[in-house]
């Protein structure tokens, strides 16, 4: 995954942040049964995140959102082409949805911390870890949680309308940490 | 505050998610012969026991599915959780 220049980004004692455009693409099935799933897996080269709340990464990471429906960190035009092949004779629909999203990226050993500031989720590495995300509300917004292989590190995702209020959000939680 | 047990995500809670009222009943049909009083019925006149009630649940702001759960009124105990289409008992 190719990182892209940082928006913006905050640091603080045992926290570091950083929030970028992403490209992203939904996808949805109806009702995809095992063989178009193992399509799916061989056409990006992982085993393809059919439990809920799971990530696969290869290529393109992807990440379980809702039955039949998942995130693609890609554009649409990419994966286009080999999600029609495996899809193919099923309903479907893929749409790029890059522009409607911004990635935080927590890291550092306060950001779990942080992150229990802002949301319910347990996120305790014994029930979320590396291999598993999750949909909470985070600040009061609708987000995407993606825990790090590192351990300490989390994937941020929100809605791009929110960016300002995350971002000030982030400012005022990170400030006890600086005590 | 209540712990949901969501039959995809787990237990979650209640913030992430929103009550859709009383499960289980029945949409009077066929939709052109129904009096209005059996109509006014089935939208506005619904069970509301003091103790087990099976109720609807949407994971609103996870992985946006409805399913059952039935939760004591009075203590908020939640004693079942269940997808849609699966039988009640």
């Amino acid at each position: 995954m190719g990182e892209s220049t940082a928006l913006w980004t905050l640091a603080a004692p045992g926290l570091a942040i950083a929030e970028r455009q992403t490209p992203a693409s939904v996808l949805r099935i109806r009702r995809p049964d095992a063989a178009v799933i193992r399509a799916l897996g061989e056409a990006f080269g992982l085993s393809w995140p059919a439990a809920p709340n799971t990530v696969a990464e290869g290529a393109v990471r992807i990440a379980w959102l809702a039955p039949g429906e998942w995130l693609l960190f890609a554009s649409a035009e990419p994966v286009g082409e080999p999600v029609a092949t495996a899809c193919e004779g099923w309903l479907h629909h893929l749409s790029d949805v890059t522009a409607g999203y911004r990635l935080w990226r927590i890291e550092g050993p306060r950001s779990r911390d942080l992150l229990a500031k802002g949301a319910a989720l347990d996120t305790h590495p014994r029930v979320f870890r590396s291999g598993q995300c999750a949909q909470t509300l985070f600040a009061k917004v609708h987000a995407l949680v993606i825990p790090d292989r590192s351990g300490d590190a989390f994937d941020l995702l929100t809605d791009v309308s929110f960016a300002g209020h995350v971002r000030a959000w982030f400012i005022d939680a990170a400030e006890e940490f600086r005590a | 505050m209540l712990l949901i047990a969501c039959p995809w995500c787990g237990p979650r809670d209640e913030t992430e998610f929103v009550n859709g009222g009383e499960a289980h009943i029945d949409r009077p049909t066929p939709a052109e012969s129904v009096s209005d009083a059996d109509w006014a019925a089935y939208l506005f006149f619904h069970d509301n026991p003091r103790g087990w009630l099976a109720e609807r649940w949407v994971h609103a702001f996870g992985c946006r599915q409805w399913f059952n759960v039935e939760r004591d009124t009075v203590t908020h105990e939640i004693r079942r959780v269940w997808r849609l289409g699966e039988p009640r008992a």
